[in-house]
């Protein structure tokens, strides 16, 4: 066996770990696209958003679906914009059934997402429509985010009426599959 | 502002998470926390700062997980900045052996990370003692003892193959 200065070999060592190419294209994206919402500002944000949730809930009652899902499509811009931080980091869905237990329902990939090629991030809780449901974020092969919504269809929204919705600069897609309803929140182009 | 070589930051970055968890999967999450931190506060891209929030990044998680980090070393011991210059030994060639991989493994993470903000990034006791928050002598410690116990470890390893 050749013999080494030992610095060197743990030099040698170290320079063969590099970062995946997906993942070094996906941190420069984040640095390209900037910064995210300070915690303060995810805090007024987050209470802006639970004042808007129960203003929005008191004035749902008796509304059409069509502005159940426009309310419930603003709900998913503010949640994308957001940013807030994920709580489970994970490489498949399937990694979430068994991590997120609070849910009332086991989330699922949309056929959609393995069509447009997105991978997975992670995820967190989230309420949308006063429901609970889970925020689910991936990106694109360019690092590009979206945020997908999935949720039990109670209440009101079950009335959810399929199709997209344009706010903020963003597109909304719902539809419901697989006993779910689906809510996804990407850019317009 | 992001500085031009961001691909070499990223890769120190990477290296030095790696470093301190010996693992691919942790470094990954290590470094994209630490930058997404840096970007909600408007940090520096520069190194020492991405390898300080790499590392509170690091010992958050392991705090979230109960598990103790960076257990007290002995008190300073100025002695030891002498005996380095022995401990850059000829060593057959344990890194193709794969040897010196699982090695660094059983060091504990605090070792791993002077051995490689000493060998690797080139930083002085001194420097590493800054970024770390210890004494430069307790850091000469540090890297003594982990050259010796990287040494013992590779000579068993070699004699049970």
């Amino acid at each position: 066996m050749e013999s080494r200065k030992i610095d060197d070999q743990i030099r040698s060592y170290y320079a063969q770990q590099r970062p995946p190419a997906e993942i070094s294209a996906r941190i420069k994206q984040m640095i390209r696209v900037g910064a995210p919402p300070s915690r303060r500002r995810v805090l007024y944000g987050t209470i802006a958003a639970a004042i808007a949730v129960v203003v929005a809930a008191t004035l749902w009652w008796g509304q059409t679906p069509q502005a159940i899902s426009a309310a419930v499509a603003r709900q998913a811009a503010i949640g994308h914009n957001e940013k807030a931080e994920l709580e489970f980091r994970v490489r498949q869905c399937a990694e979430l059934q068994s991590r997120m237990k609070s849910l009332d329902f086991t989330p699922v990939e949309p056929a959609m997402m393995q069509e447009m090629h997105m991978h997975i991030v992670g995820a967190r809780y989230a309420t949308l429509a006063g429901e609970i449901a889970a925020q689910i974020v991936y990106v694109d092969e360019h690092g590009v985010p979206c945020t997908l919504y999935e949720v039990r269809p109670a209440e009101k929204l079950s009335r959810i009426v399929s199709g997209d919705h344009q706010v903020d600069g963003l597109r909304i897609s719902m539809w419901k599959e697989k006993g779910l309803v689906m809510v996804l929140a990407r850019a317009a182009s | 502002m992001v500085p031009d070589d961001i691909d070499g930051l990223l890769e120190a970055g990477y290296r030095y998470a790696f470093a301190l968890a010996h693992d691919a999967s942790d470094a990954e999450d290590l470094l994209q926390d630490a930058v997404v931190s840096i970007l909600a506060a408007g940090g520096a891209w520069e190194r020492p700062y991405l390898f300080v929030t790499i590392r509170n990044r690091f010992i958050d998680r392991r705090r979230r997980n109960r598990k103790i980090l960076f257990l007290a070393l002995d008190t300073d011991d100025e002695r030891h900045e002498v005996d380095l210059a022995d401990q850059n030994w000829e060593a057959p060639d344990v890194f193709s052996a794969d040897l010196l991989q699982e090695a660094l493994g059983a060091l504990r993470s605090v070792e791993r990370e002077a051995l490689f903000l000493s060998i690797v990034e080139g930083y002085t006791a001194e420097e590493i003692a800054r970024m770390t928050g210890r004494s430069r002598g307790t850091i000469l410690s540090i890297l003594y003892r982990t050259k010796a116990k990287l040494r013992k470890l590779l000579e068993k390893r070699r004699e049970v193959l």
